[in-house]
C-alpha cells in the first residue's frame, strides 16, 4: 500500500480503529408490544415476532405490520436459537432468521446466518440432516433435462417441488410471510447440494455441503440431543464408493499377489511320487469282498487287507496326496487306505471313494479320487488297504493309489480366491443399498426404486 | 490530492480522486461541489444511519493486484431495502465502485467507451445483453434513490437522486450494471462478485461479538 495514502487517511477512519458495539437496532413490536431488535442493521427488512409471530416491515418509519399473526404453535423452537453466535471457515455468523418450510408431507427447516465480512449463509436441515449453504452467482454452465452441470461436476436432480413457507422467527434480508410459495429444485452430487427456487420471475441458485450433525452443536455450543437422524440425506456423503475402490484395489493386489504364489509353486513343487501301487478287488461268491496286490506271485491268501510295501516319507516333505483311480462305472468303489508309520504304529486315514455313474444326457463323479494330508512326520510307513464296492457287484475291479508329496494344491488358490473378493462384494452391496435408501426419497431415483 | 476547505465551516476537505466532483463535508454534512477549484453548497446532508457494513471510508483494499482506497458512499435505497455503493480510486489513478448489497460484495469499474450501452427500455429481465464480447443476462430492474452520502463521489450524491439500475450477472461471477440517470446519463460498470477477503481489505470496522475482519 502507497504510503502516501496511509498518511493522508481521512479522519473519519478513526472508527476502525477501535471496535463498534453492534449496531443493534431495537424497537418494539407495533403487534404485542415486545422489544425487537435487529442485527444486520441496513440489511434487515422484516423481522418476525417471536412473541405474538408478527412480521413488521423494520424499514419502514411507523414498522408498518406486513403479517398479523401467522399461525403458530409452542413446537416451534429453533434448534439453533435466534442469536446463537458460531465460527464457520474462521468467521462469525450468527443466527438471525428461522424459517419452516414444507412441501406436501415434507417439511424441513432453514436458518438464515449474518456476518458482517461475509454476508448471508443458509443452514438447511431436514430428517435431522444437515446442509450449509450459499447464495450462487449467476446460474449452473448448463441444465439438461434431469441434470444440472456447475463448474464441470454433474449434479442429478433429486427432487422438485413448490415450498411453502409454514412459520418464520428472527429477521431477513426480504419481506418475508407465512404461505410464500417458491417452486425449487434440487439437484445433488454428494456431499454438495445445488438448489434453485424460483419466486415470480427471480431465480436463485444455492450451493451447499452437506455438514455434519455433531459440527453444529460443536460450532453454536449447543448442548442438546442431536436431532434423530431418519433414512439417508439427499446429499448425505458415503464413504462406502471409496471404501469399495480401495477393497477393489486390494483384492486385485491380493489375486495378483496368490497368483504369482502359485506360478512360482507350480515351477517348484517337487511333486514327487513316494509309492505307486496297482490293486485288484475281488468279490467273492460268499458274499465277503478281498484285495489282491496285482502281479503278486502268491494270491491263495484270501486277505481282507492289504498291506504295502514301506516306503520313506522324509522330513519337511510338505503336503502329502493320494490319487486313487479305479474305471467304475454306474458304480463305486470306496479305497480305505490307512497311511501307518512303522515305528510307531500310528495310522492316518487316508479313505477315498471313486464314484462314476452316467446316463444319456448325464454324468456324474469321475474315475479318479485325490486326497490331501499335511504334516505327516518323517519315517517309513506303509499302506492298510481295504476295499469295498456295491454289494450285487461280482467279480474283479482294479484300482491304483499314488502317493506323492509336496504337491500343488488348486483347490486352495479357489478358495483364497473367492475369500479375496467377498469382502468387495459385500461393500459393493452396501454402497448400492445405501445409495438405494438416498434415493428412495427421490422422484427421480436411477435405481427404480418402487415402493409398494 | 487537492486540499480545500469547507465553504460552510472551513473544515478540509480533501478530494482524492480527479474525477471527484462532489463531497459531503465530515464536519458539518454540507453537500459540496466541486468546479475545478471552486466550491460551492448544495444543501446538507442528514446524519446517515449507522448500519452493518464492515466498509468505511479509509478502508484499503487491492483489486487484481492495484491497491485501491474507499473515498466515499452512496446509500440507495430501492422498495425492497437499501445497498451501499463505495466509491474507491485506484492507486493508478482510475476509479471504480465497491457495490455491497445483501451481504455480497462486487467491484466494479467503468466499461471501456467501446461498448454499446442499451437503452432501458430494451432490456428485460431474463434476456441476454451483450456487452463487448461477454454476454450477460439482465437479472435485475429497479429505480434506485439516494439517501445519503459521505465522503467524495465522481457525481452529485445528494439526497433524492434517482436513477434506473440494471444488474447484469453471468455464471462465473462476472457482474454488471448499466445505470440510468437524467442529470448524468447513462454509464456502464463491469465486474465481479469478490469476497472481502479476496480483496485483502484492511481498515474495516471491527464490530464487538464479530471477531476479527
Amino acid at each position: 500500500m502507497g504510503k502516501a495514502m496511509n498518511r493522508s487517511r481521512p479522519k473519519r477512519s478513526k472508527r476502525a480503529k477501535s471496535k463498534i458495539k453492534p449496531i443493534a437496532k431495537s424497537f418494539n413490536c407495533t403487534s404485542c408490544g415486545a422489544v425487537l431488535s435487529i442485527t444486520a442493521v441496513g440489511k434487515t427488512l422484516s423481522v418476525a415476532c417471536k412473541s405474538c409471530h408478527a412480521i413488521i416491515d423494520v424499514n419502514d418509519p411507523n414498522y408498518k405490520i406486513l403479517e398479523k399473526s401467522h399461525k403458530a404453535s409452542a413446537s416451534h423452537a429453533p434448534y439453533i436459537p435466534i442469536g446463537a453466535k458460531g465460527v464457520f471457515s474462521g468467521k462469525v455468523f450468527e443466527c438471525i432468521g428461522y424459517m419452516e418450510r414444507g412441501d406436501g408431507p415434507y417439511e424441513w427447516r432453514e436458518y438464515l446466518l449474518f456476518s458482517p465480512y461475509i454476508g448471508y449463509r443458509w443452514l438447511f436441515e431436514m430428517d435431522g440432516h444437515w446442509t450449509l449453504l450459499k447464495k450462487l452467482h449467476g446460474q449452473p454452465d448448463s441444465l439438461g433435462n434431469n441434470t444440472a452441470t456447475y463448474k464441470s461436476n454433474e449434479f442429478k436432480l433429486f427432487n422438485k417441488g413448490t415450498a411453502k413457507v409454514l412459520y418464520v422467527e428472527g429477521e431477513f434480508y426480504w419481506r418475508v410471510k407465512s404461505g410464500d410459495k417458491s417452486y425449487v429444485k434440487d439437484f445433488i452430487k454428494p456431499p454438495y447440494i445445488l438448489s434453485t427456487e424460483v419466486i415470480k420471475n427471480e431465480v436463485n441458485w444455492t450451493f451447499g455441503k452437506y455438514i455434519d450433525a455433531q459440527t453444529i452443536n460443536k460450532v453454536f455450543k449447543i448442548d442438546k440431543d442431536l436431532l434423530y437422524q431418519h433414512g439417508v440425506g439427499a446429499n448425505q456423503p458415503s464413504d462406502l464408493a471409496e471404501k469399495f475402490n480401495k477393497q477393489v484395489k486390494i483384492a486385485l493386489f491380493a489375486l495378483a499377489y496368490i497368483f504369482v504364489i502359485f506360478l512360482v509353486r507350480s515351477k517348484t513343487a517337487a511333486n514327487e511320487v513316494i509309492y505307486e501301487g496297482a490293486f485288484q478287488h475281488r468279490k467273492t461268491s460268499y458274499g465277503s469282498s478281498s484285495n489282491f496286490k496285482r502281479n503278486e506271485d502268491n494270491v491263495t491268501g484270501i486277505r481282507k487287507t492289504v498291506l504295502t510295501d514301506s516306503f520313506y516319507i522324509p522330513k519337511k516333505a510338505g503336503n502329502l496326496k493320494i490319487s486313487t483311480k479305479s474305471s467304475v462305472y454306474n458304480s463305486w468303489i470306496y479305497i480305505d487306505a490307512l497311511l501307518v508309520n512303522k515305528e510307531t504304529g500310528k495310522g492316518i486315514p487316508l479313505a477315498t471313494e471313486v464314484s462314476y455313474y452316467r446316463g444319456s444326457d448325464w454324468s456324474e463323479g469321475g474315475t479318479s479320487k485325490a486326497k490331501h494330508v499335511y504334516n505327516v512326520p518323517a519315517g517309513n510307513y506303509y499302506l492298510n488297504i481295504r476295499s469295498r464296492m456295491p454289494f450285487h457287484r461280482r467279480g474283479y475291479k482294479d484300482y491304483t493309489i499314488v502317493l506323492r508329496r509336496d504337491t500343488l494344491i488348486t483347490s486352495n488358490l479357489w478358495v483364497v480366491g473367492l475369500l479375496i473378493i467377498i469382502v468387495p462384494f459385500l461393500s459393493l452391496f452396501r454402497k448400492k443399498s445405501f445409495e438405494v435408501r438416498r434415493w428412495s426419497n427421490s422422484d427421480y431415483s436411477p435405481y427404480n426404486y418402487e415402493e409398494d | 490530492m487537492i486540499k480545500l476547505n469547507c465553504p460552510s465551516c472551513g473544515g478540509e476537505i480533501n478530494f482524492r480522486s480527479k474525477t471527484s466532483v462532489f463531497a459531503v463535508c465530515g464536519f458539518c454534512l454540507s453537500n459540496i461541489v466541486r468546479h475545478d477549484v471552486d466550491l460551492s453548497l448544495l444543501g446538507k446532508q442528514s446524519e446517515l444511519q449507522e448500519d452493518m457494513s464492515p466498509i468505511t471510508i479509509g478502508s484499503l483494499g487491492k483489486f487484481n493486484n492495484v491497491p485501491f482506497f474507499v473515498c466515499g458512499r452512496i446509500i440507495v435505497r430501492w422498495e425492497d431495502g437499501y445497498w451501499n455503493e463505495w466509491y474507491i480510486t485506484f492507486k493508478n489513478g482510475t476509479d471504480g465502485w465497491l457495490v455491497e448489497a445483501q451481504g455480497d460484495f462486487a467491484i466494479l469499474t467503468a466499461a471501456p467507451s467501446s461498448i454499446q450501452i442499451p437503452a432501458s427500455k430494451d432490456v428485460v429481465v431474463g434476456n441476454r445483453i451483450n456487452l463487448g464480447s461477454e454476454s450477460f443476462v439482465a437479472t435485475d430492474i429497479k429505480t434506485m434513490t439516494c439517501v445519503g452520502s459521505e465522503g467524495e463521489l465522481p457525481f452529485n450524491g445528494i439526497e433524492g437522486r434517482e436513477s434506473v439500475s440494471i444488474d447484469l450477472e453471468k455464471s462465473d461471477g462476472q457482474f454488471a450494471t448499466i445505470e440510468y440517470n437524467a442529470d448524468d446519463g447513462m454509464s456502464c460498470y463491469l465486474g465481479r462478485y469478490i469476497s472481502l477477503n479476496k480483496l485483502k481489505m484492511i481498515g474495516l470496522r471491527e464490530f464487538e461479538g464479530w471477531g476479527r475482519p
